[in-house]
């Protein structure tokens, strides 16, 4: 079966938290990282993200980030807004986490994204995928 | 650095448009009150310079090959297609 493969380029105006230079990534989706996708710095080619839809984690991840997130990025409906977040895949599978603290929230139809960190949440940056 | 002494209730600007109060005065803590536009993040500094190291620290230089990503796949049950 062929393999399908798609990409984006979405805008972090201010770049990633700790990388203030990465300010345009590909985010790139192919069969076979799925569910996973990866998001590919196009200024540092060393630089690139493991990321996964944190709904797959916990179910209703969206409805925790705050409205003023999404306002700030121009997403008046958050339905409408997509979310990642950056995963390390430990060899050791169960021990695989996702930075559920640190999201990163994107404007698809503007292809612009932002991270933000959520406080109060009890999520950690350490949350285990499984 | 720039060292500004206040008191209760007095204000810095930062900009135009960031401001900062003085709410409070305790006996090894301040309590601040901050007031910026919603594209301005703010945050406690240690949290901030978690996220920053994790970052780093989930950062890799290449699309992680087929064969490592098999178990984590099979977790969230995709059907993955063969060519």
């Amino acid at each position: 079966m062929e393999m399908t493969s798609t990409e984006s380029t979405i805008q972090f105006q201010e770049g990633l938290i700790g990388f203030y230079d990465c300010k345009s990534f590909r985010l790139i989706a192919r069969d076979e990282i799925a569910p996973f996708r990866w998001l590919q710095s196009t200024d540092r080619p060393d630089i690139g993200f493991l990321v996964i839809d944190p709904s797959l984690v916990i179910r209703d991840y969206k409805a925790i980030i705050p409205n003023r997130e999404w306002e700030s990025l121009g997403v008046a409906d958050p339905d409408k807004g997509m979310v990642l977040v950056t995963c390390m895949v430990a060899p050791s599978t169960g021990a695989s986490t996702g930075n559920l603290q640190a999201p990163l929230l994107v404007n698809f139809q503007k292809r612009a994204g932002k991270q933000v960190i959520l406080t109060e949440t009890g999520l950690t940056s350490r949350h285990p995928l499984l | 650095m720039l060292v500004v002494t206040r008191k209760k209730d007095e204000k810095l600007i930062i900009g135009n448009e960031i401001e900062i109060q003085v709410l409070r005065i305790g006996r090894d803590n301040v309590r601040l009150g901050i007031k910026a536009p919603s594209h301005i993040s703010i945050y406690r500094y240690e949290i901030y310079e978690a996220i920053k190291q994790e970052n780093v620290n989930a950062v890799q230089s290449q699309i992680p090959d087929k064969s490592a990503m098999e178990t984590l796949k099979g977790v969230f049950r995709v059907e993955t297609k063969e060519e």
